[in-house]
Parts: C-alpha cells; sequence; structure tokens
C-alpha cells in the first residue's frame, strides 16, 4: 500500500515536469509556427493599402484602418492602432508612432527585429511624398517581406516539431533521472 | 471681428502647426492676430509673421524683435511637421494641389509650398524637399461689397462685372461678398436671389474642404471646386443653368473666350484680375481683350490704400467712364 502511493506521487510527479517542459517547447515553437503567417498577414494588408492609396487616395488614417480589416488578429489592431496614432499626430515623426504601435503589441506579434526593420522603414515614408513614390515603397516592402516569408515557413518547418519534441522529451529525461 | 477673429486665428495655428511654432504664435496679443494676415515658414530663416501693419519676426520667447539673429528659426524638421499634420499624414492624397503649389485646409485657408520642381518633360510632376510654407489666413467679411452692389445692379439685372486689384489688394475678399449678396437676394436693389455658380479654380473664393464650403457663398450658389476656368465655365452653363458665374484671376485666352461664351449666352459674369489699375489691366496682352471686347459691363478697382480692399473707383465697362471715385 505504502509502495503504491510512493509510486503515484513518482508519476504524477513526472507527468506535471513532462507537461511544464512540453508545455516550454510549445512556447519557443510558437514563435516559428506563428511568424509566417503574420508575415503573411501583414503582407496582405499593405496590398490593400497600396490600392487604397493609388486608387482611392484615401488620406492615410482611413487607408491604413481599411487596409488592416484584411489581416487577422493581431495584425489588424496593429493597423488599426497605427491609423489612430496618425491621425492624432501633433507632428511627431512618423518612425516614433510605427514603434510605439509595435511595441504595443509586444507580446503577440511574433515579427523578428528585421520584419520591424522593414515595417519601420515603410512607416517612414508613408504620406510624405507622391502616389508613385509612395507604390515604389510598399512594394519593396512587400518584396522585403515575402523573401522573410519564404524562409519563415522553412523555418517553422524545421523547428516547430523540433521544440515541441525537445520540450517532450527533456521532460521526460529528466522524470526518468529523478525517478 | 473683434478678438472672435484672433481666437480664430488661435484656433488655427493649434490646428495646423507644430508644438514649437504653434506656442510661438498662440501667445501674441490679440491685437496682432486680429491683423495677421500670413505665416511664413522658411526652412533655415526666421519665422515670419505678415500683419497689415508689415512683417513681424519673434524670438524664442514669443516676443518680438527687430534682429533676425535673434529671432526663432525655422527647421526643416518643423517644415515637414507641418506637412504632415496639413495633409493628414497623406501628401499623395495632395499631389494635384501641390502640382498647383498650394493645399486649401479647412476654413477656406491656403498654403502656399515652394521646394525642388521634379519635371516631368515640361510638366511639373512634384515638389520635394519643401523648403518653404505661407498661410495665407483668409478672412471672410462679410458686408465688405455693400459699396459696390449698387453699381453692379441696374434695374435688377446682375450686370458682369471685373474686381481689379494689386495683390492682396482684397479681390477674393470682395467677389465672394458680392457672389453672396446677389444669391441671398438683394430686394432693396430688385434682386430676388440669382443663381449663382463658382467656378473655384483654386479653392479660394469658396474654400472647400472634402467638398463642403468653409466661406458662407450664399444659399443659391453651386461650387465647382478646384475646376479649371475655361472648363468649369462652360460646364456650369450646360449643367446648372446659373444667372451668374463667379470666377477668380482669370487672364489666359481660353478664359476670356469662356468668359465671352457666358456673357453671349446672357448669364452675367464676377471675374477678378491682377492689375494695378487699368491701364495696367490695358497694357498687358492677355487681359487686355477683356476690357477691350467689352465683356464686362463694369469693372471696380480696389487698392491697399486704407487696408486690403479700399474701393478706388468704378468703371462703366465698354467707355471706362468713372461711375464711382473715391475722394
Amino acid at each position: 500500500m505504502k509502495v503504491d502511493r510512493a509510486m503515484f506521487l513518482a508519476l504524477l510527479g513526472a507527468v506535471l515536469i513532462v507537461t511544464a517542459t512540453g508545455g516550454l517547447g510549445h512556447v519557443a515553437s510558437e514563435r516559428y509556427r506563428r511568424r509566417p503567417e503574420q508575415l503573411r498577414d501583414v503582407r496582405s494588408v499593405l496590398q490593400a493599402l497600396e490600392t487604397q492609396i493609388s486608387y482611392s487616395l484615401v488620406p492615410l488614417p482611413g487607408a491604413l484602418r481599411e487596409a488592416g480589416r484584411v489581416g487577422r488578429y493581431p495584425i489588424d489592431e496593429l493597423f488599426l492602432d497605427i491609423s489612430r496614432r496618425v491621425m492624432e499626430s501633433d507632428g511627431t515623426h512618423p518612425i516614433e508612432m510605427w514603434k510605439a504601435a509595435l511595441g504595443e503589441f509586444d507580446g503577440v506579434i511574433y515579427l523578428n527585429e528585421e520584419d520591424k526593420r522593414t515595417l519601420l522603414t515603410l512607416g517612414e515614408c508613408l504620406g510624405c511624398s507622391d502616389r508613385e513614390d509612395q507604390l515604389k515603397h510598399i512594394r519593396l516592402a512587400v518584396k522585403r517581406l515575402d523573401d522573410s516569408e519564404v524562409l519563415a515557413w522553412e523555418e517553422r518547418r524545421k523547428n516547430e516539431n523540433l521544440f515541441r519534441l525537445l520540450g517532450v522529451l527533456g521532460g521526460l529525461a529528466v522524470a526518468i533521472l529523478l525517478l | 471681428m473683434g478678438s472672435g477673429r484672433a481666437e480664430e486665428v488661435r484656433q488655427l495655428v493649434r490646428r495646423m502647426l507644430p508644438p514649437s511654432v504653434r506656442s510661438l504664435i498662440e501667445i501674441q496679443p490679440d491685437s496682432v492676430l486680429e491683423a495677421l494676415e500670413e505665416v511664413r515658414l522658411r526652412a533655415a530663416k526666421p519665422l515670419m509673421l505678415g500683419t497689415s501693419h508689415g512683417d513681424l519676426m519673434v524670438d524664442d520667447a514669443g516676443q518680438p524683435t527687430e534682429v533676425p539673429s535673434r529671432a526663432h528659426v525655422v527647421t526643416a524638421e518643423e517644415i515637414s511637421a507641418t506637412l504632415q499634420i496639413m495633409s493628414k499624414s497623406s501628401l499623395y492624397a495632395f499631389e494635384e494641389e501641390i502640382r498647383n503649389g498650394f493645399i486649401t485646409v479647412s476654413g477656406g485657408h491656403r498654403v502656399g509650398i515652394v521646394g525642388k520642381t521634379v519635371l516631368d518633360g515640361t510638366r511639373i510632376r512634384t515638389l520635394r524637399n519643401i523648403s518653404g510654407l505661407c498661410f495665407r489666413v483668409s478672412r471672410q467679411l462679410l458686408h465688405v461689397a455693400d459699396k459696390v452692389m449698387k453699381f453692379v445692379i441696374l434695374d435688377g439685372q446682375v450686370l458682369s462685372t471685373l474686381v481689379v486689384s494689386p495683390p492682396r489688394g482684397g479681390k477674393t475678399t470682395m467677389l465672394r461678398d458680392m457672389a453672396r449678396q446677389v444669391s441671398n437676394g438683394l430686394p432693396e436693389l430688385g434682386v430676388r436671389g440669382a443663381k449663382v455658380v463658382i467656378v473655384d479654380e483654386r479653392s479660394e473664393l469658396a474654400g472647400c474642404t472634402d467638398g463642403v464650403a468653409q466661406h458662407d457663398v450664399g444659399i443659391r450658389t453651386d461650387v465647382l471646386d478646384g475646376c479649371p476656368k475655361a472648363a468649369g465655365i462652360m460646364m456650369a452653363i450646360r449643367s446648372m443653368g446659373p444667372d451668374v458665374i463667379v470666377t477668380d484671376e482669370v487672364g489666359r485666352p481660353e478664359d476670356v473666350s469662356a468668359l465671352r461664351e457666358a456673357t453671349n449666352c446672357g448669364v452675367s459674369v464676377f471675374a477678378s484680375a491682377h492689375a494695378l489699375d487699368i491701364q495696367d489691366l490695358i497694357r498687358r496682352p492677355s487681359s487686355k481683350s477683356l476690357v477691350e471686347e467689352a465683356i464686362f459691363h463694369r469693372i471696380v478697382v480696389l487698392s491697399r490704400r486704407r487696408g486690403p480692399g479700399t474701393l478706388e473707383r468704378v468703371l462703366e465697362g465698354a467707355s471706362l467712364e468713372p461711375i464711382f471715385e473715391s475722394s
């Protein structure tokens, strides 16, 4: 009876450990899983923005808001936030507005530094030149994000399962050692 | 008027200028703001406030100064921040306006823009490196045309009238009030209210933003905003059946033929032209035919002698005989 109880507790501990490390692995893999999806969302938003700017000549706050709808959470919210900042702008440098907006979504947006830099570079020129020039900047950003996205899918394929597996296996190893 | 106008200027400044420039203008006394006609921002040059008493420079604390080196110097950042606010961060939406060198902002105020022009063949494609902005504070002065109306209307008929003055002489303000008065009707002169179309190529007469006239231009007035004058005049005749067409600063040959067409159709025209006086007008080949062909029945000459909009004289259009002379 006593032995059974000790055994039960040990097993319970092992399960807890494996669950915890498995969870960690999941969290680590999340970055790889989400990034390409978010990149794809940003890209479609920018393509919608291109239409808003070049054909409809909608002023930037409205254009960002409308284009943002194309994306899913959190990308839609990100563009809505930027749109609000631009609307209320008091002559703040555009780059500051984009930085602040990206900062707001720090925990839920999995873009890496390079992706963010592409967005900031674009944000800096948005609204500051004529239509033709705007299109060039948007297309350049889309191209860059496109390239990143291809690599991001590749990374996802390689790393998504790897990290999950590492989590579970690592947990098992620890549990066995402790047993 | 009075401090209401100063308050209006403060609001304009608050809405349109970045904090560093705004704070300097906001604290000016009412007397300065009431006389304010323009605010000029030139990169790396002193901030200049143009009032009806002359230019005014202010130092970094907003105090008036005569010494340029002590004055607040406008930075390139201040100019780009102003552009950003003015265009709602959407310069691309103002491409056409920038090509023409100015943007009309809400309230009907006009902002002139200079910079490096980018050409596309011989056509101006856009301006970049924008280095100077000039806010012209537009003022609607109701009743400035009161003194003129009795010369412009004869037996209840609205006569075609050309308003002539040097730059900043009050032509636009005068035209706007004339349009408002005939549109609303002048029972004492036998005008029951005329259908008016304003062909507002530079968005200055009605001061439209998003298609809505910011100035009071009368209850029977339609506005063709941003429309080239010659095309607009023809369009107005065809589509709106106007009694009076109002347009600003005519002079190009195509304007003259459109005006001729309008008067031949029995439509009266109110228009304005840049010129010091009537002799100056006749000297110029572009505007000569306006007078020689007697397209207008009345010519109103304004000056800045006693402030903008001083009525100098009114002439009969064909004979150029004075009907009214100011003392």
